[in-house]
């Protein structure tokens, strides 16, 4: 009887899968996993190798020394990595808008007036129209002297507030006027300029200083200001309140970053396509490329910087010269990214565009020799590199029940995308892709705002819930679920994260189904992007795909492979999350694939 | 005819805290009762004001301890000693927010 391991190292988990010959019969004896120690191909992976022997040990009551054989997989030196570039920029110059939708702003209606600081209005006659400017001034005050100046026959129409009391300034006047109020740059406001204030009622957004012809009709504008002030009203789509204020020099410009050029090489060619042209130009050129030999990227931008990065990254990992370190494929994918606005008064924040790029490289080889070697020399067990990563993983999935040949199985990893077709004669035909996991957790990060890359990564993860009250909880689904301890008043009326055993708040004001839309949003124009491209490329070898089998530590993901099913099964194709062995789920195809692998190999030596 | 829903504030003796107090709940738009109770500890008033307000919401104001109670809950939800006056007017604003269902500052 031979016990035989196979140990499988991949970007992020590091798998093992145990199993025994005796006569011609095998028998599957168990699998575990672990995060994999340092990056693949190094020896730091030692580590977790040891870890997931000891973890398959445990779990099927043996002892090291029963293991005859340990089979490592010759991974595939594929480093993946994405970065953004932001677009487009909103600046604000001299203090002509205030768009920062505050929580309480009061008196429903429109205000024109001319601005001005509250303490000097009484220096001035009382036949122009006012909307005052509070500084720091107690409320009372402050309803005290609106109440006097407008009895003295000031128009005192609109006022805007350094602090948070609009409703207890409003609540004190004789005369209701639209207030707006928690603008921290309250100095920032240019005295004696036209300017006008519209609040909404509760239930619905401003109409008149989101639409262009509104701000025209206020300021008296021609066609030409009219369509420079375009920026302005978009700006405040959807905003309860809002203030604007003619300023001579003042304006909202959006203008264009310039994101850098990408050079994309070829055998034949290579072309320069600006990153600014979006992610549709970028893929054009990228799919008119036959097949892409190296990118490069502008010094100094985000984009360049990750290139070089990865490719200085898997030099060192191979001990290859940089030069000779290539990027493979590219992907790229438009989004958007709230940025703070510049020159904004209260911290208004405008959703900017931007381009994800996802881009990865490929080298010939990793030194899994050593690695085995060194396993060898810790363990006391003999230690060989076996095997295609792409044929270990097809011989694995094949033990999914429902499945046969040919088959396509479909990696989805953290780094990369790669599609693997193996037909009855057992010819294997393997791509990698640009753009998984990792870009999906850059997606939400951005579009959500968050700027955190760890809570994007859980959010992706993990279903979230409305905390209602400090006992229950709504679920995505609708289903609430009841405590009988009370919940800790930090989660009270937020959206939370159920990870684990944990429920995370989210800070940011962010509804329970614009996450959820993100996030599917982020998932499947990664994935449902690359799924095409393979499906594609196996098309243009005369290939006809129709059993696909999902692997890969994103196929775990709870979403992923429901919104792939949902997308390709009604093209006819068989598609399903992996069950290796029939109860593995999508875990270890490689690393049973070099188990079972281990006897077709001994009976040919 | 009910009670009308408010958050009851109990307080020691009238203080610019309770004025702060007031105006937090007041920006807020929710409505609030306050009344001056002597001879209970700061948390004790919370419990109280918790049980008669409606709302179950209740606001203790003992010299410069503030504590707030909801759902007639043993814990205070928010208690603070030696508060200032932005910490008075969070707090308001939180019992509020509290009352509406959003999340608190």
């Amino acid at each position: 009887m031979a016990i035989i391991a196979g140990v499988d190292i991949g970007n992020s988990t590091t798998e093992i899968c145990l199993g025994s010959y005796e006569n011609q019969g095998f028998h599957f004896l168990g699998s575990a996993e672990t995060k994999t120690s340092g990056t693949k191909g190094t020896l730091e992976n030692i580590h977790g190798i040891i870890q997931v022997l000891k973890k398959v040990l445990d779990q099927c009551n043996l002892n090291i020394k029963d293991i005859n054989l340990i089979r490592l997989n010759e991974a595939t030196p594929v480093i993946g990595d994405s970065a953004m570039e932001t677009i487009t920029e909103t600046v604000i110059t001299e203090s002509t808008m205030i768009g920062h939708n505050p929580d309480t702003p009061a008196g429903v209606g429109l205000a024109i007036g001319y601005t001005m600081d509250i303490l000097d209005v009484e220096k001035n006659s009382n036949d122009s129209d006012y909307l005052v400017l509070v500084d720091e001034i107690d409320y009372e005050s402050v309803a005290h002297k609106i109440n006097s100046l407008i009895g003295k026959g000031y128009k005192i129409n609109g006022a805007i507030l350094k602090n948070d009391e609009a409703v207890l300034v409003s609540n004190r006047l004789v005369q209701k006027i639209p207030i707006v109020d928690e603008v921290k740059g309250i100095k920032k406001i240019p005295s004696n300029m036209l300017g006008a204030i519209e609040v909404a009622p509760e239930e619905r957004p401003i109409k008149t200083l989101s639409n262009p012809y509104g701000i025209a009709t206020i300021f008296n504008l021609n066609q030409e200001v009219t369509r420079m002030i375009i920026p302005i009203a978009k700006s405040l789509v959807g905003n309860r309140s809002a203030v604007v204020i003619r300023t001579p020099e003042g304006n909202v410009a959006e203008r264009s970053i310039p994101a850098g050029k990408i050079r994309l090489l070829s055998d034949k060619q290579s072309s320069i396509i600006d990153v600014d042209q979006g992610a549709e130009s970028i893929m054009e050129a990228v799919s008119a490329m036959n097949k892409l030999a190296d990118v490069e990227g502008e010094e100094n931008t985000n984009v360049g910087l990750m290139f070089n990065r990865m490719k200085s990254g898997l030099s060192k990992l191979t001990g290859e010269n940089i030069r000779d370190i290539h990027i493979k494929d590219l992907m790229a994918l438009d989004t958007i990214s709230p940025a703070i606005v510049q020159g904004g008064i209260a911290g208004e924040v405008a959703m900017e565009k931007a381009v994800a790029i996802a881009a990865m490289v490929q080298t010939d080889s990793l030194p899994m020799e050593e690695i085995a070697m060194a396993i060898e020399k810790a363990t006391g067990i003999y230690t060989e590199v076996a095997g295609v990563e792409a044929v270990m993983a097809s011989i694995g999935a094949l033990t999914t029940p429902g499945t046969g040949l040919p088959l396509t199985i479909l990696d989805l990893g953290g780094g990369s995308t790669d599609i693997a077709h193996i037909d009855q004669e057992g010819k294997v035909l393997s791509e990698h892709f640009a753009g998984a996991g990792q870009m999906v957790t850059m997606l939400i990060n951005s579009e959500l705002g968050i700027n955190d890359m760890y809570l994007a990564e859980s959010i992706k993860r993990y279903p979230v819930a409305k905390v209602e009250s400090l006992f229950h909880i709504r679920l995505e689904n609708g289903t609430v679920k009841f405590f009988n301890q009370p919940l800790s008043p930090n989660l009270f009326g937020k959206v939370v994260i159920l990870e684990e055993n944990n429920m995370i708040p989210i800070d940011q004001s962010l509804t329970v189904e614009k996450i959820i839309y993100v996030r599917k949003e982020a998932k499947k124009k990664v994935f449902l992007s690359n799924v095409s491209r393979g499906l594609k490329k196996l098309s243009k070898e005369g290939l006809k795909p129709h059993h696909i089998v999902l692997v890969g530590g994103s196929t775990l993901d709870f979403e992923i492979p429901d919104l792939i099913l949902e997308a390709l099964a009604s093209k006819g194709y068989v598609v399903g999350s992996g069950n290796i062995l029939g109860n593995c789920g999508p875990r270890n195809a490689v690393a049973t694939g070099l188990v079972l692998s281990y006897k077709k190999d001994k009976d040919e030596e | 005819m009910n009670n009308p829903p408010v958050i009851i504030i109990y307080y020691d003796e009238n203080s610019q805290l309770l004025r702060e107090v007031k105006a937090g709940i007041e920006e807020e738009s929710v409505f609030f009762k306050a009344v001056e109770y002597r001879g209970l500890s700061c948390e004790d008033l919370a419990k109280e004001a918790s049980t008669i307000s409606l709302l179950g919401i209740g606001i203790g104001i003992y010299n410069k301890t503030i504590a707030l109670i909801v759902e007639k809950l043993n814990e205070p939800l928010i208690h603070i000693q030696d508060a200032d006056f932005n910490e008075a007017r969070r707090i308001g604003c939180n019992a509020a927010r509290y009352a509406k269902g959003i999340s608190l500052k």
